[in-house]
């Protein structure tokens, strides 16, 4: 039995979750990320599937060319940005083992009913030298403090996030069977409202509260 | 076998690697979905075209005997219990 995963939000709100990408946030923080989460997905075997594709602006963004989400409502965004979209949940993943080259999951972990099932499925899909990206904002970050204080004061988009710490993240890795290879990140900036645009780093920067990690089988 | 994407999928290929890219997804695409819960084959029956798209057909597994819809060009492989 999968859980039912907690996407009403997201099925009944997809053109406010798309709008964020151009608001006065996201428009900032959207691509900074994507940068960052191309530094640990560059030069990954193809196909690459983004789980939890949403309206699409990341796998559009990075070029990635598969997209499952369990909420259809956004996907009809992914699909008009070129995405081939598939409805499905990452804790069932429909395909076939050792078929996705990187396997993409860009701040979908803090929304997963069960992050172990579905990171097991991922690690089962991965091809030969294929990676599992993860892209999350840190528990402990001022960002995932800042998000974690929305999401209880009712933020319809935080309220259902659980944020990991950077270790939690690896142990989560480590249990399916993955070790990280590669690291990069970026705002270190303080939580704002209105941030400012700033690079993408390899490596996980001091203070870094976006973080993208690559791992492959261990 | 007809194709389950949209035509403009490799929007930042070149022309030519696109076509040639296209044709092997078209391919990789059945070849690479299975049914969510056995994880076994999957035969595609289609019910409609528009040029090379399938709109609606569907993805059955003969192993869990289930029906896997494809509805506007998506399709649907939600373990059955979470479909609606």
């Amino acid at each position: 039995m999968v859980a039912r995963p907690r996407i009403e939000v997201f099925e009944q709100r997809a053109a406010d979750y798309d709008a964020w990408f151009r608001g006065p946030a996201g428009r900032v923080l959207f691509p900074i990320e994507a940068d960052t989460v191309r530094l640990v997905l560059q030069g990954a075997p193809r196909p690459w599937l983004e789980v939890g594709v949403g309206t699409g602006a990341f796998a559009a963004e990075l070029g990635v060319e598969l997209g499952l989400d369990p909420a259809g409502e956004p996907m009809l965004y992914a699909r008009r940005r070129g995405v081939t979209c598939i409805q499905g949940v990452a804790e069932a993943l429909p395909f076939r083992d050792g078929s996705i080259g990187a396997l993409l999951l860009v701040v979908t972990v803090c929304f997963l009913e069960d992050p172990t099932v579905a990171l097991r499925e991922a690690a089962r899909a991965l091809a030969p030298g294929g990676r599992v990206i993860i892209g999350e904002v840190t528990a402990d970050s001022a960002w995932g403090r800042a998000y974690r204080k929305l999401g209880e004061a009712g933020h319809p988009f935080y309220a259902p996030a659980r944020f990991f710490t950077m270790r939690q993240t690896e142990e989560l890795l480590a249990a399916v069977g993955l070790r990280a290879t590669r690291y990069a990140s970026t705002l270190v900036q303080p939580y704002a409202r209105l941030p400012q645009p700033e690079p993408a780093r390899a490596g996980v920067a001091e203070g870094a509260s976006f973080v993208a990690i690559a791992a492959a089988r261990a | 076998m007809a194709r389950l994407w949209l035509p403009h999928h490799y929007n930042r290929e070149r022309v030519h690697d696109e076509e040639v890219r296209a044709r092997q997804m078209k391919h990789d695409l059945m070849e690479i979905l299975v049914c969510p819960v056995c994880k076994g084959e999957l035969t595609l029956t289609v019910q409609q075209e528009s040029g090379d798209e399938i709109v609606a057909g569907n993805l059955h597994c003969a192993k869990c005997n289930e029906d896997y819809p494809i509805e506007d060009t998506i399709p649907n492989l939600l373990p059955p219990e979470l479909r609606k």
